[in-house]
C-alpha cells in the first residue's frame, strides 16, 4: 500500500498565507531579450514537448525539441540557434515509437521516451535502438485505463532510487478518484498508480462532468528543498510534497480575479468550450536561478468573439503569478493577447522563456521557434 | 393539451426544424462556394478535414485523400487549420494535388460548419444535398464506401 492511502487530509498542513487574497505587487515581469532558433520545412513551429539539456560531456546546452511529424527528437544549439542532431524513431518493428509524446534525455545514449499510442516508456540509446521496455497501464481499474502524460518543463519527470514518476490522467470520471501519479520501477517493471487528487473537486455542490479539464495538474521539481510543486487545475492551492504524498503542505496561490475553477453551468458544452468557459490554473515552473515559481492562470472567456466567430483556447486571457520561495505571492501580471502560445514555456538563467507561436501573432514566422525571455523585476516601488 | 393541439405543435416544429436545417446548410454551401467551384459540376463531394481535432479521424482523411483523390475529379478537399506549415506536412504529397484547398482563417471553425471531427459534404448544383460528420466510428467506412 502505497503512503498515501495511508494519509488523512487532517495530515495536510495548511501554509498562514491561507486568508490573504488582497495583494500589493512587488514584482513583475518583463521582456529582457528573444531568443530563436531555426527550423527546417518539415518542422512545425509549435511543439507540446521541448525542453532544455545540458551535456557535461560537451558542457554544452541544447534546446531538445519534439517534432511529432517526423517522430523524432532534436537538438539545437542553445547559443548557435540551429539543429545540431536529431534522433529518429521508426514506426514500426522492435524499436518503434508510434506516437512520440514527450521523452527525457539523460545523456545522449539514454533517452526516455514515453509512446502513447502503445502505452509504453522505454529507454533509447543515441542510435534510436530500445535498450527497456516499460508496459505501462494494463488492467481494468479505473486508473488503468489513464492517459500517461509525457514529460515537459511543466510536467516534470522525477527518477529517485530506481523509480520514474509518471503523471498519469484517469480517464474515467469521477477522475478525483484515481491517482494521478504512476511510479514504474525500473529493474522490475513493475508499477503502480500512487497519490491522489486534492479534496477540492468532491465538494458534493459541484457536478463536474466527463468534459472536465480539472484532472489535468501541473508539477515542478525544486531540488534544492528536493520537493515537488503541484498544481491542479480547479485548486486555488499548490500543494508540496512527493508524487507518493502529494499532499504534504499547501499555499494559496489564487489569482487576483478568480478564487479557483467551477464547473460550467451548461453540460453539453465540448470539452474545448468547457476550457474556455472556466477560470483555471494551468501550468507551474520552479525557477532555480532566482528562487521563484511562476504559476498560469486561465481566464475564462466568451465562447464567441465580437464578430461571431469563435474563440479558441490559445484566446484566453493569461496571467502569471509570481510567489517568492515561501509561495507568497509577490506579483500577477497578465500577457498581452495573440503573441504567446502558453504550452510551450521554460526557465532558464536568462528568465522564463515563453513561445510566441500564438495563431494570430502577426509577426509569426514559419521557419523559425521563437521565445519572448522574461525576467522577473522588483517594482520601484518596492527597491 | 389536447390531441390536435400536440400534433399541431409537433408539425410545427418539425417545419421549423426543416427550415433551420436548410438555412444552415445554405451557409454552408456559401462557406464552401468562397473555396471551390461545384456549380459546373452536377455532383460533387467536399471533405473538410479539421486538421488540429481528433488526430485518429485527421489521419485517416489524409490517407484517403492521398489514395483517392487522383482518381475522383468529383472530390474535393479542404484542411482546416491556422497552421499552414504542419497542415503541408501533415498532408505530405496530399498537399502538392489542385483539389486541395487550405482554410488557413479557419472559416469553417469559426462559422461552427466543423468541430473536431471531419464533415463530408454531398452537393449537387452547388446546393448541399447531404452533409455528415465522420467520427472515429464512421470515417473509414463512410470515406471507402463511397
Amino acid at each position: 500500500m502505497s503512503c498515501l492511502q495511508q494519509h488523512k487530509e487532517s495530515d495536510v498542513s495548511v501554509s498562514e498565507n491561507e486568508e490573504s487574497h488582497v495583494f500589493a505587487d512587488i514584482m513583475t515581469l518583463k521582456v529582457k531579450t528573444t531568443k530563436k532558433f531555426a527550423i527546417d520545412q518539415s518542422t512545425s513551429y509549435q511543439t507540446l514537448f521541448l525542453n532544455v539539456y545540458y551535456d557535461n560531456k560537451e558542457k554544452k546546452r541544447y534546446l531538445t525539441y519534439q517534432d511529432g511529424e517526423g517522430n523524432c527528437i532534436q537538438f539545437y544549439g542553445f547559443d548557435s540557434e540551429v539543429l545540431e542532431r536529431k534522433i529518429c524513431f521508426s514506426k514500426q518493428g522492435p524499436n518503434s515509437v508510434r506516437k512520440l509524446t514527450g521523452y527525457k534525455v539523460i545523456n545522449f545514449d539514454s533517452i526516455y521516451v514515453i509512446d502513447k499510442s502503445s502505452k509504453t516508456l522505454a529507454l533509447f540509446n543515441g542510435q534510436g535502438v530500445k535498450k527497456e521496455n516499460y508496459r505501462l497501464l494494463l488492467g481494468s481499474e479505473t486508473n488503468q485505463t489513464s492517459t500517461a502524460w509525457a514529460f515537459s518543463p511543466t510536467s516534470f519527470l522525477l527518477i529517485e532510487n530506481d523509480s520514474i514518476y509518471l503523471p498519469a490522467h484517469p480517464n474515467r470520471s469521477p477522475y478525483y478518484l484515481g491517482s494521478p501519479f504512476v511510479a514504474v520501477d525500473l529493474k522490475s517493471g513493475n508499477y503502480e498508480y500512487i497519490g491522489k487528487y486534492t479534496d477540492y473537486y468532491s465538494d458534493p455542490n459541484d457536478e463536474w462532468n466527463e468534459n472536465i479539464f480539472g484532472g489535468f495538474f501541473s508539477h515542478s521539481y525544486n531540488s534544492k528543498t528536493k520537493n515537488m510543486i503541484f498544481s491542479f487545475q480547479g485548486d486555488p492551492y499548490i500543494y508540496t510534497g512527493h508524487p507518493r504524498n502529494p499532499l504534504r503542505q499547501k499555499f494559496l496561490a489564487r489569482s487576483e480575479k478568480f478564487y479557483g475553477a467551477k464547473p460550467p453551468a451548461n453540460k453539453a458544452l465540448s470539452s474545448a468550450e468547457h476550457f474556455l468557459s472556466i477560470d483555471s490554473y494551468v501550468y507551474i515552473l520552479y525557477d532555480s536561478y532566482r528562487d521563484l515559481y511562476y504559476r498560469v492562470a486561465s481566464h475564462s472567456t466568451d465562447l464567441l468573439k465580437t464578430d461571431l466567430t469563435k474563440n479558441k483556447s490559445e484566446d484566453k486571457i493569461m496571467s502569471i503569478i509570481i510567489l517568492d520561495a515561501s509561495f507568497e505571492k509577490v506579483g500577477e501580471v497578465y500577457l498581452p493577447p495573440n503573441r504567446y502560445f502558453f504550452r510551450t514555456m521554460f526557465v532558464e538563467k536568462e528568465g522564463l522563456y515563453i513561445s510566441t507561436a500564438h495563431y494570430a501573432n502577426p509577426n509569426l514566422k514559419e521557419d523559425y521557434i521563437e521565445f519572448d525571455v522574461f525576467e522577473p523585476q522588483t517594482l520601484l516601488n518596492h527597491e | 393539451m389536447n390531441k390536435s393541439l400536440c400534433y399541431k405543435l409537433l408539425a410545427l416544429s418539425l417545419l421549423l426544424m426543416f427550415f433551420s436545417c436548410k438555412k444552415e446548410l445554405k451557409i454552408d454551401a456559401s462557406i464552401i462556394s468562397s473555396f471551390i467551384n461545384c456549380k459546373h459540376e452536377d455532383k460533387c463531394y467536399v471533405l473538410i478535414v479539421p486538421m488540429d481535432g481528433c488526430s485518429g479521424c485527421r489521419s485517416l482523411a489524409i490517407k484517403y485523400i492521398n489514395d483517392s483523390t487522383a482518381m475522383k475529379p468529383s472530390f474535393h478537399y479542404i484542411a482546416s487549420t491556422h497552421n499552414t506549415k504542419l497542415a503541408k506536412i501533415r498532408l505530405g504529397y496530399a498537399a502538392s494535388k489542385i483539389n486541395i484547398k487550405i482554410d488557413s482563417n479557419e472559416l469553417f471553425f469559426n462559422k461552427g460548419v466543423i468541430g473536431k471531427y471531419p464533415v463530408l459534404y454531398q452537393l449537387e448544383n452547388g446546393n448541399v444535398l447531404d452533409k455528415k460528420v465522420l467520427d472515429a466510428s464512421i470515417i473509414q467506412e463512410e470515406l471507402y464506401t463511397l
